[in-house]
């Protein structure tokens, strides 16, 4: 047991910390701030632009696909500087469908896209949830049908996030109506500019733009379909883990404790005292504190038995479900420290101490219900790491 | 970052659960409640766990123990917690042997440890004093200098089988900003033990110190030294609780676990009812951050390390590891108790006695509550950064 990271890790999380440190230019956060979340501006498509010139999209990936492959604890320290400095960085594409379409999909296709995905030129939107599946994605009913050498494909997707500025969904649909469920699901790679294809925006609570989307009579060459036909479920599922872990990076809390606590030492009351000066304050940090410290450990715990073919199902929905609903919390905790500030968009002082909490605490459910719902994840608990009888609810 | 024992830890591991789990059967527990004298001190199991050498895993060769460090001991720990066998592993090993082979001189050491090995004498550590906000600064306990040799004063409370001890640590104030630590003989005069009954009967006394005398080779340590003394100290015995909890917490939530797959009602496994996997789940995530903090507090004991930022380190990763082992503890105990139903209170079933212990490891040396003020006043004067 050795709770250190050694020396090379200390070094690769420098060189991540300098390297964001200089990505983040005061303009690029500025534009940032205008679309949370997401990205996409100029200066955002840029920034992209220069990691990938910089080789900094695919380090976990192998070096022959022009990565560093690092090891699942370096690309979570990685991500953990990423969202230590706040880029949203596209981290399903090139964590998840990126790997998929480089290891499955067909030469022209792979040829076509997987390139511009390390350079950061090109944006994949995941098409996978619609309007009658969610939770229970495995029942999606978006078509997919043999005609000569195509596939026509039919239906709606919805929350397809970041589809108005992609080039590529990767799209799941049924290819085989009467199989069942999970085993008549197949992946497909789809243009943006495919006749057929259309969307319209959704705005979210958390300012999030994503969207819906239409398939009608979208008309994709035979060898759009990624891996096998039929074998859709498994792609879907084979990154999941990574996903999850992502998902509850400490990253994305650490820094804003630091000066979150900075703040509350150097700012004062009415009545003289400092903010942290206050009993019930310095229990609400500590609170936060200990939880992080727990959630630090649970994610590099879970990097680590990634690494070494160890990875308990049980732990990564644990990490799943105490991460996303620990953010909940810490947002409220921090949302009292800050008092009624947090309600405020924008400070009138400049500090956006409040206005950092009142963004994320709109955006803290998504986590929650996506990625896995909290209620999935539990009972993948209780089956896989408590061995309770769970019933027919997975199914 | 590594997550996985060395060969020697999983073998102490295995050597402590395999003999502690064939040994502490029910029957062998409601025996030991029977004890006349209400106490529960299991000396055989004591003895047992001698002759496997497992009293020794953290004491030096050159005294008959297996020279590991804290962190293989803590695997012991946790697997009395697991078995809630009756034995003073947290004040005997964690607290004195650890506070001797630390820091006492080698006289000291010479005349305890082999028999902390093999079984022979049982130590303790005094520390706590009532209405105390903090263990690590002795306030009410006073020790007035006479040439080389001390005069001890006070009161301790919650001493740990006290009574069963060969010899007891005890913190004492000189002057507001000089402590002492020296080891006493309980029967030496001026001493007095008064028994108090603990919710796990777990033998405990206060202690009341009326002009002990102490010679210079009583003495551990002394200033700055003895202040040192007193925080490892504290951090092993408040580590040490965290590794009890720990198992008996994964006991308590196993145990709840498998009776619920089995018990039915509506003709079906409660198990199989979502609320009742969501709590049991809900369980299990707080037993993994329990023992993920523990498990970090321990392995930062092992690694002996001096300067202000390792020790505010080590020190910060304790008092979060008893945070999580009290709130961990209790909400497993309720969870366990509410999953079973009336069976979970029915001395009949195994439950009730890891409720107990739970219960009072949430409360030694310091609630979550007393530890999170602890640690917001270190996070007002340090900040106690995310790296
Ligand atoms: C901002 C945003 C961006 C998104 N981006 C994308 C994207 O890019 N691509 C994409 O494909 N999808 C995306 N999603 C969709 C997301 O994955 C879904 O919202 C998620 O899968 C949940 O599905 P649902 O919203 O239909 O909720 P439902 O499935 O209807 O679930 C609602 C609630 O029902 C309960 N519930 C459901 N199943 C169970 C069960 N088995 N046991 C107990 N309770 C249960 C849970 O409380 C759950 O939270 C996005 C969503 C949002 C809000």
């Amino acid at each position: 047991m050795d709770f250190h990271l050694t020396d090379k890790q200390c070094d690769l999380r420098d060189e991540f910390r300098g390297y964001f440190d200089t990505l983040m230019t005061p303009e690029l956060v500025a534009e940032l701030v205008g679309t949370p979340g997401e990205g996409g501006g100029p200066l955002y498509q840029a920034a992209m632009k220069k990691m990938g010139d910089d080789g900094y999209i695919a380090l976990s990936w192998p070096e022959k696909f022009g990565g560093r492959g690092l090891s699942a604890l370096e690309q979570y320290m990685f991500i953990e500087e990423v969202m230590r400095a706040g880029f949203p960085f596209p981290f399903l594409t090139t964590e998840s469908v990126g790997p998929m379409l480089r290891d499955h999909a067909s030469d022209r296709v792979r040829q076509e896209i997987v390139p511009g995905i390390v350079a950061g030129t090109c944006n994949v939107a995941i098409g996978y949830s619609e309007p009658e599946a969610g939770t229970d994605l495995a029942s999606l009913k978006t078509r997919a049908v043999r005609d000569g050498d195509e596939w026509v494909i039919n239906g709606q997707k919805m929350w397809t996030s970041l589809c108005h500025m992609a080039d590529y969904v990767w799209l799941a649909a049924r290819t085989d109506p009467d199989a069942p469920k999970h085993r008549g699901i197949s992946m497909f790679i789809l243009p943006t500019n495919a006749e057929g294809f259309s969307l319209s925006p959704v705005h979210t609570l958390g300012g999030v733009r994503t969207n819906a989307t239409y398939y009608e009579d979208v008309r994709l060459p035979a060898d759009a379909l990624v891996g096998e036909l039929n074998k859709g479920w498994k792609l879907i599922t084979s990154q999941l883990n990574r996903e999850r872990l992502a998902l509850v990076n400490v990253g994305f809390f650490s820094q804003k404790y630091n000066v979150l606590v900075d703040w509350a030492q150097s700012t004062y009351l009415i009545d003289g005292r400092k903010i942290i000066d206050q009993p019930w304050v310095r229990t609400h940090f500590a609170r936060i504190r200990s939880s992080l410290e727990a959630l630090r450990l649970i994610c590099y715990k879970l990097a680590w038995q990634m690494d070494s073919n160890e990875l308990n199902m049980a732990d990564a929905s644990a990490a799943k479900v105490y991460g996303t609903e620990l953010f909940v919390e810490i947002y409220r905790l921090a949302g009292e420290i800050i008092g009624q500030h947090s309600v405020l968009k924008r400070d009138s002082d400049d500090t956006n101490i409040g206005a950092t909490i009142e963004n994320l605490y709109r955006t803290a459910s998504i986590i929650t219900f996506g990625g896995g719902a909290n209620e999935v994840q539990r009972d993948i608990i209780a089956a896989a790491g408590l061995w309770m009888p769970i019933g027919s609810r997975m199914s | 970052m590594k997550f996985s024992l060395t060969e020697s830890q999983a073998e102490i591991q295995q050597l402590a659960n395999k003999i502690l789990q064939e040994q502490v059967t029910e029957e062998r527990l409601r025996n030991l409640d029977k004890q006349v004298s209400g106490e529960r001190f299991d000396r055989d199991l004591w003895q047992q766990l001698a002759s496997a050498g497992l009293l020794g895993v953290a004491i030096d060769e050159s005294h008959g123990g297996m020279g590991f460090d804290y962190f293989s001991l803590s695997l012991l720990l946790e697997e009395v917690g697991r078995s809630v066998a009756a034995v003073p592993v947290v004040t005997s090993l964690a607290g004195a042997a650890m506070l001797l082979t630390e820091y006492a001189s080698a006289e000291l050491q010479q005349q305890w440890l082999p028999d902390v090995v093999n079984g022979q004498s049982i130590l303790t550590v005094a520390f706590s004093e009532a209405m105390s906000t903090n263990d690590v600064t002795p306030h009410t306990v006073t020790a007035t200098n006479n040439g080389s040799d001390y005069s001890l004063n006070g009161v301790k409370h919650y001493v740990p089988y006290a009574q069963h001890a060969a010899g007891i640590i005890v913190s004492a104030k000189i002057s507001d900003d000089e402590n002492v630590l020296v080891m006493i003989d309980p029967s030496q005069a001026g001493v007095t033990l008064d028994k108090l009954d603990t919710t796990t009967a777990e033998p405990q006394s206060k202690l009341t110190l009326a002009n002990v005398m102490i010679s210079s080779s009583q003495v551990l340590a002394v200033g700055e030294k003895a202040n040192q003394a007193i925080q490892y100290g504290v951090n092993c015995l408040l580590t040490a609780y965290c590794n009890v909890q720990l198992g008996a917490s994964e006991a308590a939530l196993r145990m709840t676990a498998k009776y619920t797959s089995e018990r039915k009602q509506f003709n079906t496994a409660i198990a199989s009812f979502q609320a009742v996997a969501q709590r049991a789940a809900d369980g299990y995530i707080d037993v993994e951050c329990l023992r993920l903090c523990t498990q970090q507090a321990a392995c930062l004991l092992s690694n002996k390390a001096s300067d202000l930022e390792s020790q505010r380190v080590i020190n910060d990763a304790v008092t979060m590891a008893k945070i999580w082992a009290g709130d961990t503890g209790h909400r497993i105990s309720y969870t366990a108790q509410h999953l079973h139903g009336g069976t979970g209170v029915d001395r009949e079933y195994p439950l009730w006695r890891f409720c107990l212990l739970l219960r009072q490891m949430e409360f030694s040396m310091g609630s979550s509550q007393q530890h999170l003020t602890n640690l917001g006043d270190r996070i007002a004067e340090y900040s106690v950064s995310m790296a």
